[in-house]
């Protein structure tokens, strides 16, 4: 017999399977090549009876094709939750034409869902699960179970050698962690022989995890002064794993308060770049 | 026979799940996710608007091998109708007020088959932190379970007021 919490992520899942089928129509009706990233992409694989809810439709589209699919949604009569993305914007390196490429096509009901190879998506979550500040203890599970079901022929050299060192390094911490917290295996791979993850990494996240308040868009709750002032606190310091990837940095073992005390301007800058975003899609 | 007086299950907006022992339903009208116990899920796949609750009875009968009352498929039409897993009909404003009390006390304790069961599923806390609140128009907002507006896109694509 299964419980209401697995009732609730199965009927989710089948929700967002549907969803899927119906936005990739629409959009691929209207001419434009979705791809999407975790989600389903994720939940995939994961055993079953281990499932987590999918949540929203996370869709990126080419610059060329945002104005377009934005058009699309815009217009959809039903409520499907979709976040959609201008390109992989900071989350991969790699030119989206090339992940195009790479990309693979998965078979959800009776339609065809774009998704990025799992090298390419092993990536791209490990450096989302990052900049969400290790906020998602549940969601390092995407990490761990992307790897523990990985082919055989998973190409770590396509995984981890793409993209610079820095950004490589990154991607290994995040697999350190699912090792560490999780029991990944990570014997036979190219993360076995890896330096130890830096200390200031891990008192980071268990922080993180013990802390009751999770980082949420300020934008989100600006007119609730209290949980405002609470989100505050939090980013007074910044968190360290999102000033060190926002900042381009390094995952090295030494303190991170330059990071933090760069990422505060940083900050004001990627708000006006966001802003005007926003500013776009209402005007399309 | 098709009849407005025979009971006929809801399917647009519907997204459906078949389990083993039971049948998941999620209505995407009002974001509600139920659960239909075997009984209650028999009747419901039998409410095809060309049998009547007599039908019904006799075709779990054949399914389940023992005797059943009118009485049980009413008790699961009511609590269908409630939930609205059901099109407006005669049957569905018939079936109202029927108490379980009142059906356990007419067919008997000792009933072989379980009473039809509509449970309601509450979004676990874990699922909502899985949505990110980003929205490109309010219609989206209201399946932003756990975001700070169900109705509102606001000026920056955010599920909030």
């Amino acid at each position: 017999m299964v419980d209401d919490d697995k009732r609730w992520v199965i009927i989710q899942t089948t929700l967002h399977k549907d969803h899927l089928e119906r936005v990739f129509k629409l959009l691929r009706g209207g001419g434009v090549e979705p791809l999407l990233i975790k989600g389903w992409a994720a939940v995939r694989h994961y055993p079953e009876g281990e499932g987590r809810t999918p949540g929203d439709l996370d869709l990126c589209v080419s610059p060329a094709q945002f104005e377009k699919a934005i058009k699309i949604l815009k217009a959809l009569e039903i409520s499907i939750p979709v976040d959609i993305h201008l390109g992989l914007r900071h989350l991969d390196t790699l030119p989206l034409e090339k992940l195009l490429e790479r990309s693979e096509l998965i078979r959800v009901g009776e339609s065809d869902i774009r998704i990025l190879c799992d090298e390419d998506h092993l990536r791209v979550m490990a450096v989302h699960w990052l900049n969400d500040g290790g906020a998602y203890r549940e969601k390092l599970k995407d990490i761990h179970f992307a790897v523990e079901d990985r082919a055989e022929d998973f190409d770590w050299d396509k995984c981890l050698n793409a993209v610079d060192v820095r950004r490589r390094r990154w991607i290994v911490c995040a697999i350190l962690l699912s090792h560490k917290y999780f029991g990944t295996k990570i014997e036979n791979t190219p993360i076995a022989g890896e330096k130890e993850l830096p200390r200031w990494l891990i008192r980071a996240i268990e922080k993180e995890w013990a802390s009751p308040v999770r980082l949420q868009p300020v934008t989100s709750i600006f007119i609730d002064p209290k949980r405002l002032w609470q989100q505050f606190r939090k980013r007074v310091p910044p968190n360290p794993l999102q000033a060190t990837i926002e900042l381009g940095g390094d995952f090295d073992r030494y303190p991170r308060a330059i990071y933090q005390t760069a990422d505060i301007f940083y900050r004001i800058f990627a708000t006006r770049k966001r802003l005007r975003i926003v500013s776009r899609i209402r005007k399309i | 026979m098709n009849s407005s007086r025979n009971p006929l299950a809801r399917r647009e907006g519907l997204v459906v799940q078949e389990m083993p022992d039971e049948v998941l339903v999620y209505d995407t009208s009002t974001n509600k996710a139920h659960c239909l116990n075997k009984t209650a899920a028999f009747v419901w796949k039998s409410c095809d608007g060309s049998h009547t609750v007599n039908d019904i009875a006799g075709l779990m009968e054949k399914e389940f091998g023992a005797n059943v009352p009118d009485d049980l498929v009413w008790l699961a039409i009511d609590q269908l109708g409630k939930d609205d897993l059901l099109e407006a009909s005669e049957a569905v404003k018939t079936a109202n007020g029927i108490s379980r009390r009142e059906v356990i006390r007419r067919i008997g304790i000792a009933s072989v088959i379980a009473l039809p069961v509509v449970a309601s599923l509450v979004a676990p806390s874990s699922a909502l932190a899985a949505v990110s609140c980003g929205c490109v128009n309010p219609t989206v907002c209201g399946a932003m379970i756990g975001c700070p507006s169900l109705v509102n896109c606001n000026g920056l694509g955010i599920c909030a007021p």
